[in-house]
């Protein structure tokens, strides 16, 4: 299951000519539809609440100063995804500590999940939300980005490939050996 | 991964194939155990990962917007304020959620657990903001 947030793109796309004209409460009201999503975003991609805070900081304020840059080729969604996903990276190379691949153990509603059972009305979704958090940081950079993009955020290959400056068939291939990554981290509660 | 469409496996679960093609390989799942069996696993994976799927503070937004109507100075000062308003307040709410109930813990994980709770409504510091609104 994906989520898709926000408003309509149309309100989107009206909001950010109003933001290009000068219309300040016009990028408030972008930011604010958009900012539960980036702050997300963030945090699935760097696995800490103030490294995400700081990302979506700088996707803000790096939105603000390119509002003329904005074409309307994309939508507001994708160019503000293609702008925190950026910044994250930029965070992560200035981080200089490469997180190392580490065994996840899971608890036993993830690995009823993962084992095909259904969740039941009792079950620690909290524990099941932590085991993804430290599976997602068990990937590699690359492969992490692009199922947070997939998986978490809902984008289609096509705003994927908008957001990372890929074609649309690496986008595939990439999410394709990201979940056989994936396959692998979990392939004792798999089989 | 014997089979040459196996890769193809992902795009189809994702509905990202042609039609033709969509058709065509669904034909191909009822006679190929390893595609239907990684179709399978796609499934349970992507589940599992969907517990955690972006939080939704939409609410923020009307509360962020009454904040904001109190705060307008100038262009720029407004739009910083703005940036800074909506990254404090979206980090708090994901704090404040679930109440204080972490004992101060400020990890990621518990972020991301307090950020998850479906309903803000409840909540007594977003219910301020709300009666804060104009």
């Amino acid at each position: 299951m994906t989520v898709e947030m926000g408003a309509p793109e149309a309100d989107d796309a009206a909001a950010m000519k109003r933001a290009q004209a000068g219309d300040d409460l016009a990028f408030e009201e972008i930011i604010a539809r958009h900012s539960g999503r980036l702050y997300g975003l963030a945090l699935y991609l760097s696995g800490q609440a103030s490294d995400a805070e700081d990302i979506l900081q700088e996707t803000l304020l790096g939105a603000y100063e390119a509002l003329h840059s904005f074409e309307s080729r994309s939508s507001v969604k994708t160019w503000l995804s293609r702008i925190l996903v950026r910044q994250a990276a930029r965070h992560h190379r200035s981080q200089k500590v490469r997180r190392k691949a580490q065994p996840v153990s899971l608890s036993e509603e993830s690995q009823a999940m993962l084992e095909g059972s259904t969740a039941g009305p009792t079950a620690d979704r909290e524990a099941v939300r932590m085991d993804v958090m430290d599976v997602l940081q068990s990937l590699s950079a690359e492969h992490r980005e692009i199922i947070v993009l997939r998986d978490l955020n809902g984008l289609s290959y096509q705003q994927i490939s908008e957001v990372l400056g890929v074609p649309a068939g690496t986008v595939e291939s990439r999410i394709f050996r990201a979940r056989q990554e994936l396959k692998t981290l979990l392939k004792d509660y798999l089989e | 991964m014997g089979c040459p469409l196996f890769e193809k496996t992902s795009a189809y679960f994702d509905g990202e194939m042609a039609e033709a093609d969509s058709g065509a390989f669904k034909a191909h799942l009822d006679g190929c155990a390893e595609c239907s069996g990684e179709l399978a696993r796609l499934r349970r994976m992507v589940n599992f990962l969907s517990v955690a799927k972006v939080p939704d503070v939409a609410r923020a937004r009307n509360v962020f917007r009454a904040r904001l109507n109190t705060q307008r100075v100038s262009r720029f000062a407004t739009v910083l304020t703005a940036i800074a308003a909506m990254v404090m307040l979206v980090s708090g709410i994901s704090l404040a959620l679930r109440g204080s109930g972490g004992g101060g813990s400020s990890s990621w994980q518990q972020v991301a657990v307090n950020a998850q709770a479906e309903t803000p409504q409840e909540d007594p510091m977003i219910m301020a903001f709300l009666r804060d609104k104009p």
